[in-house]
């Protein structure tokens, strides 16, 4: 299959020539990201979040299993990613990309093993039923920083959740008639990706789009949530950067993760406010 | 069992009798291996990398060559008894192919790719015992195979991971720190002193990163004074083969190169 | 800054410094571990001014040694081996024993491995000041590192080590002070290696190593006296090695099959009963059993065989020779088990724990039995367990590492907040962030070889003590269900919502249909002050043939709470709406509660009205039922209708059904006492909010009770004993009815003989008249407080009463021995509980009013229900006593700040290290132990306190003063009420 062809010679300087005085193609500055849209489906755990026209769907759903031996006390979460060639010419549907090993990986790191959820509090009866939460992210369409906007929603998604109430009488256990809970969660990471240049003069970009990330010389995600606490800290190669400049970016996103923060409590209230909780 | 080990006791030293700051034993072999151009196998403590490179020569697909510089290609394997517990793991594990995607883009911009065009560079890292430290280990590793192999560097990149224990920094970590520990891996080119690669993949919170981050930096120069150490043992020891004509210019080449990378470095 | 250096490992020196283990995994597996560790030569020895070793100056240990012992006049520094810290800890802890001490790191190890209480105890040790104690990280020194040798055990490794450290301490302090020439050659102090075990001695002697048993160290030391006594003395000279963990050693006897079980229950050899543990025992507990009057009683562990509290087990009575009396001590799990480790791998210390907790039982029966044998057994199944979640604190001191950044599983303690419970161990993640929280935890089960049950972490209430983490804990905690209500039952409320009216009347109306008219009598409602969902009101009016015409109108709930939806389904499951001091947890929402069915004044409601003609004297001559509409004039509160009963300027309608009604209740009052009545006491205190908002609590007070109270009280008795006598009558299979048991005698028994003996006041319980008699004459002239703490007392001695479905229960067992009634339910507050929710549509269907639904035919299905609003019951008035002991425990921290507040207490009972207190102002109870030996008389109810020039006397029934004072315990962060005894004398020191 052939690669998507590069950005051609004008395309590129014009690019870095614009970026040099600071100014991006679509208005932004440079560390401005878009504003993420977040609609939610009729179900809980359901959330559609756009940014730009980077369009993702990530969903929850919840079941009970038996766990594992090993790990008896402990839920279940598996996150599946649907990177279809539909959102990008980058994506493949035989072998998995480059791109998408680091999104998947990005993904499992941010959502699962930061220990988002909380899944001692996912068991119900040790050793015999858990629940296993499954988060598929649909990803619509890739207009750049397809990371920030999949882990976003991936959040918010568990956040809508709610799973219906367990009550364990005796040995027993029956899902009984009451208000379906909220998971329990550790904390909100939320991702950011910077963009950096060959030219070093050129400062990096937050949220870059899908042509800027084509022509980058490098990527650096941040996950980390509100609390000020990092998560993930992925540069993995690309160009070199200064040591103040890392701890530079990282404190950007440090700014960034509160007010995301802010913006995604808003929008889950207002849609809580609007919403009836469904009893089984 | 593993909780009861203290990773740092109120002595200030590590379950394994470090302290703090001290890193573990670093052993660089860059003796050939079969018909691979360079070849380098690096422990630090009880974890062994072997890397061997192939190249630049011509490319398996001619689809994927570039016209105007070399492809990278990276392969990993781990061993099945790498670890405790005998485990195989599949080509197409995530986990490894992140590795080897990690590796190759720290190395495509230190590598001067542009200086082979239209070939290709084969870099394969076996792993052939595992105690913490995993990427760390093969980007040295790599490092110094490249260097043995002759291919063209702006730079050695050398890698060290921290953890951070209460407020405490500790410098790398072995598999049983790792496993209690939120720690990072930091790979920076020394004679530039810019960091190439970081990656922390638990919670950490954000002022304690800034310290252990600064601090692994700092240990990428220790390791990077070992790794040029053995690359120059490596070179006047074949200078010295080559016979006894050469040996003067050999010895000059090596004073020139301190030279220049101790203007570089400082 | 701290210079980064790389530690060279030569390879030759890979045999020293690998090491190679094997592990099992959780999964089973078996594991490989490779370790490597760094030796190093700068390890420093800690002696004073070494010359050799280059970082001295935090040296603590003196160079000269000390030299006051006089076994060693040159001056020795002792280096204790395991065994000491793990049997003579005490005495390493006392004031009095500080030679300057050398603590191998191997020792550490070695303790942290065995028990982590007694690690954490030695970490202080390290740090005490008075103590000189040097830690020396022998296994990362070069010289003194060991490695494991083939065939040798790890216990003998470790003793191989401990030498080694020794002499080389020795070698090391005769180099680094080599004689000066000219000078003549100092004395050395020595390294003495002090240790209990004969063969690491016999082995050190043999390597020239000077070493000594405690015994002796201690024995010859100057003021050996004091410290001799703090010597443990362990069941050898010698403790055992450890075994192999391999085999887990059978804690527990198993339990028989459910089969044989129900099998042996049927044939009456085996007995069957809800397991009640001991609130003031941990090692006791008790089943009650239709076999025999007393509780059978379980004592210690093996026979409580893993029952929890709640659980239905099958039990085993002995002989009646092995019969045993409760024991008479408080013996509380914490402080015996506080060396308790929880990761459990050693069975050693599992022996020494239960020759700890035999010494506590043996210490129980040791003197002769004077007080009554109960029937004694053992649990040999179990027929259902009731685990649920409970509220527990992580026990901090159970903690392998508080290290907020570890990620590794720990296991810990957790301390179910009610006594009953034993502690649960839990493995989770993120025990250090869950310290100072109210958790949820889950039993998961509890096997044979394991001391404790294993649970696991469900979820984090909040920070201890923060209002909405107490809230909340305590709802759970009484398994009180309190989220909102889900749409499916709101769904189920009128679609007008608040817009809900009695529609006009029509003959069509559905709501009209058989209803009687009732809106121009003069109905009104009393209620306690602020009370909004008001299920009841009254009306009283003369009849012109001399007769009176009293009303009960009762909310028709049952109108819009229709069978077997969801929204009676939920009621059903909750029972009863729950009153805390600050919060009300319904039964039914809040629609219906505190508007539709609440009786508002000058509102027009729907009613289910009991309607009697009474004559003057209150005898009844005609009673009936009809569902109504009303109207009701005015909500008054119990004071407010009080002023106007007695307000002689008032007359109007109002007024004079308010003392129509007094009149007659007055009257019914008397003729009930009569009957013989129980006028019971139960402590009910009240406790003032600051604000809504803060509700801060700004004090505790008494309830007080008034004349209307009696009044309404009258007539919702009257309502309910007419109510009851109806619907059994139409349903003798499946009526909802209450009762209350006789109490069986036995249950005074205690109690008469405490009267007998302390006051000389017979007490009557051959029936509930005689014992109302009794009870009034149960005075002390000087102390106006004792009639009611004898009637608290009595109260306990009772069973509580219950529902149950009259064609369940033999006929002569449905009377209702408190209120001496021969039949009664409940009807009067179909909002607040579901039975009368139950009542009402039975009454509905006896009086042809609706048909009755086919739930109500069924007994299999009231029986069930009533199980539950029983249950739900009982932990209604738990919560919400809980609810007001929280309040009172901040109010007593507001009050009393800092020093804590004296208050005047009765004893209640006496224990071999203690007492049991009650404060009548305050409605609490509570414990006073001493530490001190104390002289405990339980025939005479009395004990003695000892002192140097004049001992006390304490009984029950004696008033004492008490200090109280909220402390929070250091390891569970529970907050709990500290008595401590003012006067008669003072329990602080003791």
């Amino acid at each position: 299959m052939p690669r998507p062809p590069s950005p051609s010679i004008p395309e590129k300087e014009f690019l870095y020539g614009s970026l040099k005085q600071s100014l991006r193609l679509d208005g932004r500055n440079p560390l401005e990201m878009r504003t993420p849209t977040l609609t939610f489906g009729p179900d809980l755990g359901w959330v559609e979040c756009a940014m730009g026209k980077t369009r993702v769907i990530a969903q929850v759903e919840g079941k009970m299993v038996k766990p594992p031996p090993e790990r008896p006390l402990e839920g279940l979460i598996t996150i599946h990613s649907e990177l279809s060639p539909m959102a990008s010419s980058e994506y493949e549907s035989i072998r998995p990309s480059e791109e998408e090993v680091t999104i998947t990986r990005m993904l499992d790191k941010v959502l699962r093993r930061s220990d988002v959820v909380d899944k001692e509090s996912l068991c119900v009866l040790s050793g015999q039923r858990v629940w296993h939460l499954r988060l598929t992210i649909h990803c619509l369409a890739d207009a750049g920083n397809m990371l920030d906007c999949a882990c976003l929603a991936g959040v918010v998604a568990l956040k809508h959740f709610r799973r219906p109430e367990v009550e364990v009488v005796g040995e027993e256990h029956d899902p009984s008639e009451r208000a379906p809970l909220p998971l329990s969660m550790h904390h909100t990471p939320f991702c950011f990706t910077f963009a950096y240049f060959p030219d070093p003069t050129i400062l990096p970009v937050l949220d870059p789009s899908h042509l800027e990330q084509r022509l980058s010389a490098g990527l650096m995600s941040v996950a980390l949530n509100a609390q000020r606490e990092l998560c993930v800290v992925q540069k993995a190669g690309g160009m070199p950067l200064d040591q103040q400049e890392v701890l530079r970016i990282v404190d950007v996103a440090v700014g960034k993760a509160k007010e995301l923060d802010k913006l995604v409590e808003t929008r889950l209230k207002e849609d809580w406010a609007g919403r009836t909780v469904e009893v089984r | 069992m593993s909780s009861r080990i203290e990773i740092l006791n109120d002595g200030g030293y590590r379950s394994d009798g470090r302290r703090q700051y001290e890193l573990r034993s670093i052993d660089i072999d860059m003796s050939p291996q079969g018909t691979a151009d360079g070849c380098a196998v690096v422990s630090h403590g009880l974890t062994q990398v072997q890397v061997c490179v192939f190249g630049p020569r011509e490319a398996r697909k001619r689809a994927e060559t570039l016209h105007d510089r070399a492809v990278l290609n990276v392969e990993v394997g781990v061993l099945p008894f790498s670890a405790g517990e005998r485990r195989r793991r599949g080509r197409a594990d995530r986990r490894i192919l992140e590795l080897a995607a990690s590796i190759k883009s720290t190395f495509e911009p230190v590598i001067q790719t542009s200086l082979y065009p239209r070939s290709q560079i084969d870099i394969f890292v076996s792993v052939l015992a595992q105690d913490g430290g995993l990427l760390q280990a093969c980007i040295n590793a790599t490092s110094v195979a490249l260097a043995s192999a002759g291919i063209a560097l702006g730079d050695l990149v050398c890698a060290v991971s921290g953890g951070v224990h209460g407020t405490f920094p500790l410098l790398d970590l072995s598999a049983l720190e790792e496993g209690d520990l939120p720690n990072v891996t930091v790979a920076i080119t020394p004679r530039s002193g810019k960091v190439t690669l970081v990656t922390l993949e638990t919670r950490l919170h954000v002022d304690r990163f800034g310290e252990v981050f600064a601090r692994a930096c700092e240990a990428g120069r220790v390791i990077h004074t070992e790794m040029r150490r053995a690359v120059r043992a490596r070179t006047s020891k074949l200078v010295d083969a080559m016979g006894a004509g050469t040996k003067g210019t050999g010895e000059e080449d090596v004073e020139r190169d301190v030279l220049m990378s101790e203007i570089n470095d400082f | 800054m701290v210079e980064i250096t790389i530690r060279k490992r030569p390879r030759t020196e890979a045999v020293v410094t690998q090491r190679k283990f094997f592990k099992k995994t959780a999964r089973g597996k078996v594991i490989k571990v490779l370790r490597e560790r760094y030796l190093r030569d700068d390890v420093c020895c800690g002696i004073h001014s070494c010359s050799i070793c280059a970082d001295s100056a935090s040296s603590v240990l003196p160079s000269a040694g000390s030299l006051n012992h006089p076994m060693f006049p040159d001056g020795h520094i002792v280096l204790p081996d395991t065994n000491v810290f793990l049997a003579q800890m005490d005495l390493m802890e006392s004031n009095l024993f500080n030679p300057p001490m050398i603590l191998l790191q191997t020792v550490m190890e070695e303790v942290r491995h065995r028990s982590l209480p007694l690690y954490n105890r030695l970490k202080a040790l390290v740090k005490a000041d008075e103590k000189t104690v040097w830690v020396f990280y022998n296994e990362y020194r070069s010289e003194t590192a060991v490695i494991r040798e083939e065939g040798e055990s790890p216990n003998d490794r470790n003793d191989r080590g401990i030498r080694k450290s020794a002499s080389w301490y020795n070698t090391h302090i005769s180099l680094s002070r080599l004689p000066v020439r000219g000078q003549a050659a100092r004395p050395l102090p020595m390294v003495v290696l002090l240790t209990d075990d004969v063969a690491n001695r016999q082995k050190a002697d043999k390597e020239g190593i000077q070493c000594v048993s405690v015994r002796k160290y201690v024995e010859s030391m100057k003021d050996s006296g004091k410290l001799l006594d703090l010597l443990s003395t362990p069941g050898s000279d010698d403790v055992e090695p450890t075994k192999a963990v391999a085999a887990r050693q059978v804690l527990y006897p198993d339990y028989l099959p459910l089969s044989t079980l129900l099998a042996g229950i049927k044939s009456g050899h085996l007995h069957q009963g809800h397991f009640n543990a001991n609130q003031y025992n941990y090692l006791e507990g008790n089943v009650s059993v239709s076999g025999f009057d007393k509780p059978v009683l379980l004592i210690g562990r093996e026979n409580m065989n893993r029952a929890v509290q709640g659980d239905i087990v099958a039990i085993e009575v002995f002989d009646e020779s092995e019969w045993k009396a409760p024991a008479d001590e408080v013996v509380d799990q914490e402080t015996t088990l506080k060396n308790d480790d929880a990761e459990e791998s050693e069975e050693e210390s599992d022996d020494k724990k239960t020759i700890a907790e035999r010494r506590v039982l043996q210490a129980g029966f040791s003197k002769p039995q004077a007080s009554a044998k109960q029937p004694t057994g053992r649990v040999i199944g179990i027929i259902k367990r009731n685990w649920r979640s409970y509220v527990c604190h992580i026990d901090s001191s159970s903690l392998t590492s508080s290290n907020a950044t570890s990620l590794s599983q720990q296991t810990v303690f957790a301390t179910p907040v009610s006594r009953l419970l034993p502690r649960i161990r839990l493995r989770t993640r993120q025990a250090p962030t869950l310290l100072g929280q109210k958790i949820l935890v889950t039993i998961d089960r509890w096997d044979r070889t394991s001391r404790y049950p294993e649970g696991h972490f469900v979820r984090a209430l909040g920070n201890v003590e923060s209002k909405e983490a107490e809230q909340e804990s305590l709802l759970l905690e009484f398994d009180v269900p309190y989220r909102p209500f889900g749409k499916a039952i709101l769904d189920c409320l009128p679609s007008e919502g608040d817009r809900w009216v009695v529609p006009p009347k029509s003959a069509s109306s559905p709501e009209w249909r058989d209803r009687e008219d009732l809106r121009d009598l003069v109905i009104c409602s009393i209620d306690p002050p602020g009370c909004q969902d008001i299920d009841d009101a009254l009306h009283a009016r003369p009849l012109p043939n001399g007769n009176i015409e009293a009303g009960v109108h009762i909310a028709d709930v049952s109108h819009f709470v229709l069978p077997d939806n969801p929204m009676d389904n939920e009621a059903a499951a909750r029972g009863t709406t729950v009153y805390l001091v600050d919060k009300r947890i319904d039964m039914l929402p809040a629609l219906l509660g505190t508007n539709l069915c609440s009786l508002r004044p000058r509102v027009e409601r729907l009613a289910f009205s009991v309607i009697w003609e009474l004559t003057p004297d209150a005898e009844i001559v005609n009673v009936r039922f009809t569902k109504s509409v009303i109207a009701s004039k005015s909500a008054f509160t119990y004071e407010e209708a009080q002023i106007r009963k007695d307000d002689p300027n008032l007359n109007d309608d109002t007024t004079q059904s308010i003392r129509l009604l007094n009149s007659l209740a007055r009257k019914l009052k008397a003729g009930r006492m009569a009957a013989g009545a129980l006028n019971l006491a139960s402590p009910e205190v009240k406790i003032q909010l600051d604000s809504a908002e803060s509700s801060d609590p700004i004090d505790v007070a008494q309830k007080e009770l008034r004349e209307t109270n009696s009044l309404v009280e009258e007539f919702m008795l009257l309502a309910n004993v007419s109510v009851a006598g109806k619907i059994q009558g139409a349903f003798p299979q499946t009526a909802v009815l209450r009762r209350h048991l006789p109490p069986p005698r036995s249950n005074f028994e205690k109690l008469q003989d405490i009267l007998q003996k302390r006051k000389g006041i017979p007490l009557d319980v051959s029936s509930s008249a005689v014992l109302a008699a009794s009870l009034d004459k149960c005075v002390d002239p000087s102390e106006p407080a004792f009639n009611t703490l004898v009637r608290i007392m009595a109260t306990r001695c009772m069973l509580s009463a219950e529902y149950f479905c009259s064609g369940s229960v033999a006929r002569d067992t449905f009377g209702h021995y408190g209120l001496a009634s021969p039949i009664y339910t409940h009807f009067t507050s179909p909002i607040r509980r579901y039975a009368d929710v139950l009542v009402h549509r039975q009454l509905a269907a006896a009086i042809s009013y609706s048909p009755l639904h086919a739930t109500l035919h069924s007994k299999a299905h009231v029986e069930r229900v009533l199980d539950v609003v029983n249950r739900r019951h009982r932990m209604a008035q738990m919560a919400g006593r809980a609810s007001v002991e929280f309040y009172v425990g901040l109010a007593l921290k507001a009050r009393g700040e800092r020093q804590g507040s004296t208050e005047e207490a009765f004893v209640i009972r006496t224990f071999r290290n203690g007492l049991a207190v009650y404060v009548s102002k305050l409605g609490i109870e509570g414990l006073v132990t001493f530490k001190r030996e104390i002289q405990f008389d339980p025939d005479a109810y009395t004990i003695t306190i000892p002192s140097s020039d004049e001992s006390t006397t304490i009984a029950v029934f004696d008033k004492v003063s008490v200090k109280i004072e909220v402390e929070k315990d250091k390891n569970t962060q529970r907050g709990r009420v500290k008595m401590t005894l003012i006067s008669p004398v003072d329990s602080r020191n003791l």
